[in-house]
């Protein structure tokens, strides 16, 4: 889970700081609220940017998450990783520590083979501005048409549960079991 | 978005948690690591 990670994060920070920047960028519909509360549990010291409007989906293609660049010094992305960017695996935290010191690129993992779909975006964009503007209820309505067409699509399945049980997402633990069988139903 | 073999990171405008609009792009004068993710 996203979230678990930041405390890896916030001590990669505190170990190398000299040599690299770090950035994190929290993705919800619902705005900063919610994350702040594991930003600041995490004791994170490093920026973080809150893309609550699909931003970076757009402009990439992806439809997961977690997800990690690395990036030379005046912006050529060398490395990126769509979907499963998890710091805790022994050799991907080896690797991207070998970068920070010597340079050396981990191997590439994966461009998007599998990008958002149009019809899928646009349903999802269009929940977006629906929950700007406080409509929740058209919010869930687009985004579970969005989710019939491309059940796959963890951003927009995960948004919409998160928007419905709030209780299952922020309010303690998440509720993976819950999640699992839910997906397990195409719900 | 089609990837090309050496992608750019983009010059996008987004707000830090205080509501302060950054350009992403603007971290790039030194080796950077960007981590997304979310709370679920």
């Amino acid at each position: 889970m996203c979230r678990e990670q930041l405390p890896v994060w916030q001590q990669l920070h505190e170990q190398f700081s000299d040599k690299v920047q770090f950035v994190g960028i929290t993705f919800d519909a619902q705005g900063p609220e919610k994350p702040r509360f594991y930003v600041e549990k995490a004791s994170i010291t490093f920026p973080m940017l809150v893309d609550s409007q699909n931003v970076l989906g757009k402009h990439f293609g992806f439809k997961v998450l977690p997800n990690g660049l690395l990036v030379e010094p005046g912006g050529v992305i060398v490395y990126s990783k769509f979907g499963g960017f998890e710091i805790r695996e022994t050799d991907r935290r080896i690797a991207i520590e070998k970068w920070i010191l010597s340079d050396q690129v981990p191997g590439a993992e994966n461009p998007i083979s599998d990008p958002f779909q149009d019809e899928c975006l646009k349903l999802f964009q269009d929940g977006i501005v629906a929950l700007e503007n406080h409509n929740k209820g058209l919010a869930a309505e687009l985004w579970r048409k969005a989710v019939k067409i491309d059940p796959k699509n963890l951003v927009v399945r995960k948004q919409l549960w998160a928007l419905e049980n709030p209780d299952r997402f922020y309010e303690g633990d998440v509720d993976l079991d819950w999640q699992k069988g839910l997906f397990e139903k195409g719900l | 978005m089609i990837q090309s073999e050496r992608p750019f990171l983009p010059s996008l405008h987004l707000p830090d948690l205080d509501g302060q609009m950054i350009d992403l792009s603007s971290y790039a004068n030194k080796k950077l690591i960007v981590f997304m993710w979310s709370s679920w």
